[in-house]
């Protein structure tokens, strides 16, 4: 941080105060916090002008600041204006902060005093009295930005159930199926069959945004997060960390989706990483001397080609099935066992291109998805069930309760517990299904006709050609 | 601009500080920023960042 320090005299110099022919001590209490970042420019001069008697020490007195500083004395802007500004409403005192994260941290509530200054003589003349700073106004992303809609897709039914009832359960989908079949475009159109983000949820996902710092002008993030890495994407860029902790794109899809598409090809280290924010909802960061946590609730949407070549199935490959095995043996059991859909999508048709465009778009399957997700939630108040937000949510007991079939869905769910050998997970993931399929179809039983639409998205052709190949 | 003082035979220490943030994951935590100016060799010196001696 020694950058700092040069920063901190440039800027000093630049508003006519020379560093005093001294020896000048900082200090940041407490040493043992992940004290890293460009944000203590601004503190560490404003408290180094106190010392110099150049700064009355009662202005600053009710203030907390954060700030970059440039070598001409203006104020750059930092990530994390949104939860400094939370954090300094905690603490019952106002935020300091540069002019471009003001908008930001105005969100944080409507009593909480801000000083946005763009440079250092600005921030200073405020002080004096002399030119007043306004305080800034909060703003909202306009949601006019246009999302892609479900009605562009023709032909792809049942995939397009499939993305339907991953909306309505909030169930992570894997979709194989050969190149130009629509996979990517289908993913991209999940965010606009899923519901709005409330109020709360938005401000979880800006303070994510804003410690990556990728809060546009410091509008409020308003749509569900898209993210689609490539699968180039390292550790630290997918789960976060480095050098500098910042979320992940693991994290930047908190409350949204992340897709994966050509899952095989991700570093299999990168796609384990991914297990725990799936079981748990937040990413740790394990550092040297403490653990950082990022909330990290995601939807994965993941995609494949059937083999490596990217051609047809096992039989129209030049290689053979083994090419496909192969291949699809890359993903791990643990990570397809967190994958409660699993679909097959074939190639699209010069015919289903000429297809009328269908009559349902977004708006429509949104309404369904909506409804659906509104039984869940007064389930889940009914059994008290605190924290659960979808059915992709329950495990073990609940699921049992709220999942238990009528006498017809029974007795077929035992039978292909026998003959399809369902392992206790997939047991577990066909109940989870078949409950959102009862919460689409309005129905508060789970039917014969749900288990069977349930056990249909097991993905059982790749299961099977894992048993081939081991 | 702002008034330069005149440091010479002011003695004695000179103390100012203030608050600001530092992000463990989304959460901030609150830090002082204590500044300390005293008689001696001239220099600019930060402690308590991780990354510079102790780390």
């Amino acid at each position: 941080m020694a950058e700092s320090s040069e920063r901190v005299r440039n800027a000093l110099h630049a508003v006519g105060l020379g560093l005093p022919f001294k020896h000048v001590t900082v200090n940041l209490a407490p040493a043992d916090l992940p004290e890293e970042g460009s944000q203590f420019d601004l503190p560490i001069l404003l408290a180094m002008m106190v010392a110099m008697g150049a700064l009355s020490p009662e202005v600053i007195a009710g203030f907390t600041a954060i700030g970059e500083l440039a070598l001409d004395g203006s104020i750059r802007a930092v990530p994390g204006a949104l939860p400094a500004a939370i954090g300094a409403n905690a603490m019952r005192k106002g935020l300091i902060c540069p002019a471009e994260c003001g908008p930001e941290a105005a969100w944080a509530g409507e009593d909480i005093d801000i000083i946005a200054a763009p440079h250092l003589l600005s921030l200073v003349n405020h002080f004096k009295g002399q030119q007043v700073l306004a305080r800034p106004k909060p703003a909202l992303s306009s949601p006019t930005t246009l999302q892609p809609d479900l009605a562009d897709v023709r032909g792809q039914e049942s995939a397009k159930r499939a993305l339907e009832v991953a909306a309505a359960g909030g169930h992570n989908l894997l979709m194989t199926g050969p190149p130009g079949s629509g996979k990517s475009m289908l993913a991209a159109r999940l965010p606009s069959i899923l519901p709005p983000l409330s109020p709360e949820e938005m401000l979880e996902v800006s303070m994510v945004h804003s410690l990556a710092g990728e809060l546009m002008g410091g509008k409020l993030a308003t749509q569900r997060p898209f993210r689609a890495p490539h699968h180039s994407a390292s550790m630290a860029a997918l789960v976060g960390g480095g050098s500098r902790p910042r979320p992940g794109e693991v994290s930047l899809a908190h409350l949204g989706v992340l897709f994966l598409d050509e899952l095989p090809e991700f570093q299999p280290g990168v796609l384990d990483a991914l297990r725990q924010p799936l079981e748990t909802g937040e990413t740790i960061i394990a550092r040297a001397n403490h653990r950082i946590h990022y909330p990290s609730r995601i939807q994965l949407i993941a995609a494949m080609n059937p083999c490596r070549c990217g051609g047809g199935t096992g039989s129209t490959c030049k290689r053979g099935a083994r090419c496909a095995a192969e291949y699809q043996a890359r993903i791990s059991g643990p990570l397809l066992d967190r994958i409660d859909l699993q679909i097959e999508v074939p190639a699209v048709s010069a015919a289903d291109l000429l297809l009328p465009p269908p009559s349902e778009g977004s708006a429509e399957v949104g309404a369904w998805v909506a409804r659906a997700r509104a039984l869940q939630q007064a389930r889940f108040e009914a059994l008290g069930a605190k924290g659960l937000r979808t059915n992709a949510d329950c495990t073990g007991r609940l699921l049992e309760d709220i999942a238990r079939p009528d006498a017809e869905g029974a007795e077929l769910l035992r039978r292909a517990a026998e003959s399809l050998q369902l392992t206790a997970r997939g047991f577990h993931r066909t109940m989870r299904v078949a409950r959102t399929l009862a919460d689409l179809d309005g129905s508060e039983a789970v039917a014969r006709v749900h288990i069977a639409e349930a056990l249909s998205y097991r993905g059982e052709t790749l299961r099977q050609q894992h048993a081939h190949a081991a | 601009m702002i008034a330069r003082r005149n440091w010479v035979g002011t003695g004695g220490s000179m103390y100012g500080h203030i608050s600001t943030l530092a992000f463990v994951g989304i959460e901030a935590r609150a830090v002082e920023v204590q500044v300390r100016i005293t008689p001696g060799r001239a220099a600019l010196v930060i402690v308590g960042l991780p990354g510079q001696g102790g780390g």
